[in-house]
Formats: C-alpha cells, sequence, structure tokens
C-alpha cells in the first residue's frame, strides 16, 4: 500500500516564552561579549575556594551544621560561578551544596538547622540550576517543598506584625522559581500578588508616611522594640529586587518595572550616604534607612561596605530599567560598585582562597550580583 | 489567534502525519488543539502523530552532564509496514561561536563542545548504520551541511530539503546576524522525499521544515 506521509519539524514552537530551558546568566545582546568580567569572577574565586573547604571552614570554627552560612543561597552563587567560569569544579561544588541543602530540607519545606520555620533559608534558585543542569528530581520537589511553605507568608503589611524585605523576597524567590519551573498559574497568581502588596507599600505607605520609593515598614516590625518610624532596608531591598528584576525579564511586567524604578530612587535619595576619613567621597549604602528619626540609624562605614556590591547590583539593575539616567545617580552606582572592584587589585598576593567573615556574606555578596560586569558596562554608555 | 492555534492550522493546512517538536514543553503540547493525534512528549523532545507509534528509547544528555534528551526513536506503523523516526535535537555550538566572535575564543570549552556534538553524532550515525527498517532522521542538529561533522556522518543519507526543495533559499534559522539551514529530514531505506519546503511560521528562530514522503 503506497502512503503519502508529511512530516513537519519544527523547533522552538512549544517553548514558554522567555522563560529559560537551560541555565544561562541573562545580560542583553548589545554588551555581550564586551565585558571585563575578570574583576568580579577571580576575587569570587578566592572566595569560593574557601567556602567550599571544610577544613578551612573548620579551622575557623565554621561548622557544616552552623545554619547561618547557608543563607542568601549559597549554591546559587556557586552555579553562577560555574556558569561564568565554565569551570566543572564549581558546578560539582554547587552540585555538593545543593544536595547538603535538599538533605537538610524538611518535608514541609522549611530548613532544619533551625528549630523555627523560617522563611529566610527557602533559597529555591540554587536548586532551580541544578535541575536545569541534572534533572535531578530531587532538586524539583524541594523546590515544590519550599513553595508551599512559603505560602505561609503574608506579603501584605498593615503597620503592624513581623515584616521584612527580606521575607518578602523569599516568598517572591520561592514563588517565581515554582512558576518558572512549571508555569503553574497559582504561582504566578502569587508572584503578582506579592508585586501587588509591595507597591501598596511604595506607593501609599502605611501611616501617612510620604512616597521614599521603597516599601515602608515601621521599626517595631522589622527590629522589634517600640519605635513606630518608618524604615527600609537598602541590602535587604536588594534581595528583593533581584526576582523582581527576573519576573521583569521574564514578563515586562510593568508592576516590577515600576518597583525597580522606585527602588533606585530610594537607593539614591534615601539608601546612601558619602563617607568620612578613609572613606571620604564614597557612597556607601546605610544598613537600615529610620525615616524621621536618625538616631536610630547605626552609621558604621566599616560595616556599612560590606552591602556595597549587593547594593550597587540593586542601583544597577534600577537605573537599568530608567528611561533616563541622572549624572548624581551614575556617580552613586559607580561609587557603590568601587569597593567590588577594587577587590580584584589584591590579586596579586597569589593566595589560593581568601576568607569570607561571616560566611554567610559568600551568598549575600555574589547571589544576586552576577550582572554588575555588564551593568557597569550598559550604564557607563547612557 | 494563538500560538498553538497558529500551528494547528498551519498542521491542518499542509495535512501534516506527524509533527516533531524540539525544545518543547508537554504542557504546550497538550495545549494544541489536535485532540485526536497520539502525542508524546519526553524531556524537551515530543511528537504528535496521526499515525499510531510506539517509543523505542531515548538518548539522554546526561553523558554530556545536561539536561534533556538529545534523541528520541519512534516505530511508526503503516498497515502492512513499519518505519523508524529519530527526532533529534544536537548540541548548540551558539556558545564556542559566540567565543569567537568575541575574539577570545576559550579553546577548551570550544574543544569540549565540539566533542560533545562528535559523540552525539557518531551515536547517532552508528544506530543508522546498523538499522535495517526503514529510517527518518529529523530535527534541530545545529549544524549546516556542510559542517565537518555533518561531512563525516551524515553525509551518506538522503537530505530531503537538498534533494526537493523548490527554492534556493532554505534557511531554517535566523538570528540577529546570519540565516542558515540547520534543521533537516534525513533518510534512508523505502522512503523517499516527494517535496520539501521551509515554511513561514512567528514565533520561534527556527522554521519549520515540511517534508511529504512516499513510502
Amino acid at each position: 500500500m503506497r502512503y503519502i506521509i508529511c512530516i513537519l519539524v519544527c523547533c522552538s514552537y512549544l517553548m514558554v516564552p522567555k522563560v529559560q530551558a537551560e541555565p544561562r546568566l541573562w545580560g542583553p545582546e548589545h554588551v555581550a561579549g564586551k565585558v571585563d568580567t575578570a574583576w568580579y569572577v577571580e576575587p569570587m574565586v578566592r572566595y569560593a575556594n574557601y567556602i567550599t573547604n571544610a577544613e578551612l571552614l573548620a579551622a575557623d570554627n565554621i561548622a557544616p551544621d552552623k545554619a547561618s552560612q547557608y543563607l542568601y543561597d549559597r549554591p546559587r552563587a556557586l552555579f553562577q560561578l560555574y556558569l561564568l567560569t565554565g569551570n566543572k569544579k564549581w558546578r560539582a561544588q554547587a552540585i555538593n551544596a545543593s544536595q547538603y541543602y535538599i538533605a537538610h530540607l524538611n518535608d514541609d519545606g522549611y530548613f532544619s538547622l533551625i528549630e523555627n520555620k523560617d522563611i529566610k533559608y527557602s533559597m529555591p534558585r540554587g536548586l532551580f540550576y541544578y535541575y536545569q543542569l541534572t534533572g535531578n528530581t530531587e532538586a524539583k520537589d524541594a523546590i515544590g517543598r519550599i513553595y508551599t511553605a512559603s505560602l505561609n507568608w503574608k506579603p501584605s503589611y498593615s503597620g503592624q506584625g513581623f515584616w521584612t524585605e527580606r521575607n518578602q523576597a523569599a516568598a517572591l524567590e520561592a514563588a517565581l522559581t515554582y512558576y518558572e519551573l512549571t508555569e503553574d498559574k497559582a504561582a504566578q497568581q502569587r508572584v503578582e500578588t506579592i508585586l501587588a502588596a509591595t507597591l501598596k507599600m511604595t506607593m501609599q505607605p502605611e501611616a501617612n508616611w510620604p512616597q521614599r520609593g521603597c516599601p515602608q515598614h515601621s521599626f517595631k516590625s522589622h527590629e522589634g522594640g517600640a519605635d513606630q518610624s518608618a524604615v527600609c532596608s537598602p541590602w535587604m531591598l536588594a534581595l528583593l529586587a533581584d526576582p523582581i528584576w527576573r519576573y521583569s525579564q521574564i514578563t515586562d511586567s510593568k508592576t516590577a518595572i515600576q518597583l525597580l524604578q522606585q527602588f533606585g530612587r530610594f537607593i539614591v535619595e534615601h539608601g546612601t550616604y558619602v563617607g568620612k576619613n578613609k572613606f571620604s567621597g564614597q557612597y556607601l549604602p546605610k544598613y537600615l534607612v529610620v525615616f524621621d528619626n536618625k538616631q536610630m540609624e547605626d552609621i558604621n562605614p566599616w560595616n556599612d561596605v560590606q552591602h556595597s556590591c549587593d547594593v550597587a547590583a540593586l542601583l544597577g539593575k534600577a537605573l537599568y530599567v530608567s528611561d533616563t539616567i541622572s549624572k548624581h545617580e551614575k556617580t552613586v552606582f559607580l561609587s557603590l560598585l568601587e569597593p567590588c572592584k577594587s577587590k580584584s587589585n589584591k590579586l596579586n598576593d597569589n593566595k589560593l582562597y581568601w576568607q569570607v567573615r561571616p560566611a554567610r556574606k559568600f551568598g549575600w555578596e555574589y547571589s544576586t550580583t552576577s550582572d554588575l560586569p555588564w551593568l557597569e558596562l550598559a550604564i557607563l554608555r547612557r | 489567534m494563538s500560538d498553538a492555534e497558529s500551528l494547528a492550522r498551519l498542521l491542518e493546512q499542509h495535512n501534516v502525519s506527524i509533527a516533531l517538536f524540539q525544545e518543547a514543553k508537554p504542557e504546550k503540547l497538550k495545549a494544541l488543539p489536535i485532540k485526536s493525534w497520539q502525542k508524546h512528549c519526553e524531556a524537551g523532545l515530543c511528537i504528535a502523530s496521526k499515525l499510531p507509534f510506539e517509543i523505542e528509547m531515548a538518548v539522554s544528555r546526561n553523558i554530556f552532564q545536561g539536561y534533556g534528551n538529545f534523541a528520541q526513536f519512534y516505530r511508526i506503523s503503516l498497515a502492512d509496514n513499519s518505519f523508524l523516526i529519530a527526532n533529534v535535537h544536537f548540541e548548540t555550538p551558539r556558545s564556542a561561536l559566540e567565543s569567537v566572535l568575541k575574539l577570545g575564543p576559550n579553546s577548551a570549552a570550544m574543544r569540549i563542545l565540539q566533542q560533545d556534538r562528535a559523540l552525539q553524532a557518531t551515536i547517532i550515525s552508528e544506530w543508522a548504520q546498523a538499522e535495517t527498517l526503514p529510517f527518518i532522521i529529523a530535527g534541530d542538529f545545529n549544524m549546516p551541511v556542510l559542517s565537518p561533522i555533518y561531512q563525516q556522518y551524515f553525509s551518506m543519507l538522503g537530505n530531503a530539503l537538498s534533494e526537493k526543495s523548490q527554492h534556493v533559499v532554505k534557511y531554517t534559522k535566523f538570528t540577529r546576524w546570519h540565516g542558515i539551514r540547520i534543521d533537516h529530514q534525513l533518510y534512508r531505506g523505502a522512503l523517499s522525499p516527494l517535496s520539501a519546503e521551509v515554511l513561514n511560521l512567528p514565533g520561534a528562530d527556527h522554521r519549520p521544515v515540511l517534508v511529504r514522503w512516499s513510502n
């Protein structure tokens, strides 16, 4: 019997628009291939050599079961180092870190090395890289458990109760990662809900606080105590800005872009100060901005500079999505960036590793900052 | 009209019997309004067919420390015989090409990538040499006919688009800097191509390749 059979080959037609099938660090085409990443990568390698060496950590009394060292997604930072370098050593180390995290993730989706059910230990992005690279189903299941646990966090703020940008960031990252993994519509709705709640706090603040470009909440809600002054934390906002940035890449969400622009305004107008003496002329991020009660702000440039890179990344993302960039905004961004860039000046010490103290700094400094090298170039060109 | 409706309309317009997809998501295949078709999706490679088929085997990217399958084999049943289809998606040389374009070629990465691509080609080529049934190897090869890997491993097979296309320009993928024919339908055995064309369907950087086959 004779048959006529029509066969059609279709590549890329049944993909999810803009959601990546394989892990890749994001960057616009117009700067691809023109970016110097060495200043970012080489110091990161030194720190990673320390943070992945159990003997070195033990010598500094950092036992594997010390929970706080894992904060801010160590697996994510290590996977990004692999994606930046192509060195399979970092892929293996990132997988080790992911497996350790999964092994200490309870059935209810919370991290088992701490007693409390604490959402800030919810770190799904590194596991998503792990799943994308290997198809590991334990990672996929863990992301699902993290997302389910994160639903316990209430993203809206009514002027009372505990609320921080850090927890909001963890809940958003959990929902966004689960959405990217599954395209679950409820997860996307959860993302939208968290963005809407954050926008409301930013544009219609509680207690008649004026708009200041950030999701204002009270000192009492953030730190405890009795002070009801409005606060925002620049470094925690950097954590929150990152999944918002990611969501804007996937969806072109106007809410996400508006939030990033507002956050940038906050950093420039309220979240930074000019240092003195050794830090003379240098812009530094405040640890916590306490509006209308500056006595409650703990200004310490030696501490504050520790968050210069992550806050620079936040400002860079905000400026990138802004229509215009003023000379002053560019100056603040480049000044915040300087401490990150100047690390590479020490590379000629020929040491194999550099200590990171506290150990969790590796996560906060490198998990949300991988765009910095190209952001610098993109902003300098504007 | 949604992307799914556009694709379903194209399948109907061209009386397509079998559609092969690469870089595909199962939920997207399910959403296609072609309810009576038999469908299967696994790790990025999908098929929708009016003709009954069985899954033969899959080859994973695990061996290259990658994600997903790069080949999925199906047995298509006709009334009095059957033939095989290999749905393939070879490794992209994109990172190596970009490395060259940046004027800073990462030779180690390029070498590894070329080795992976050659190994994938070897696996499919050896399967083809051992197979006694008629077969079609179709999909995103990520290599043009003149590439060394294609010439070494696939030039002994028929290429429907090379032999039967009515048009000189046969690009199947467009990027911002080049057009290239890297999607192919190769064959050996009793099946022969009657016509081959590259269709125009918005929504992806590749274009669909349609071949009419006769047994």
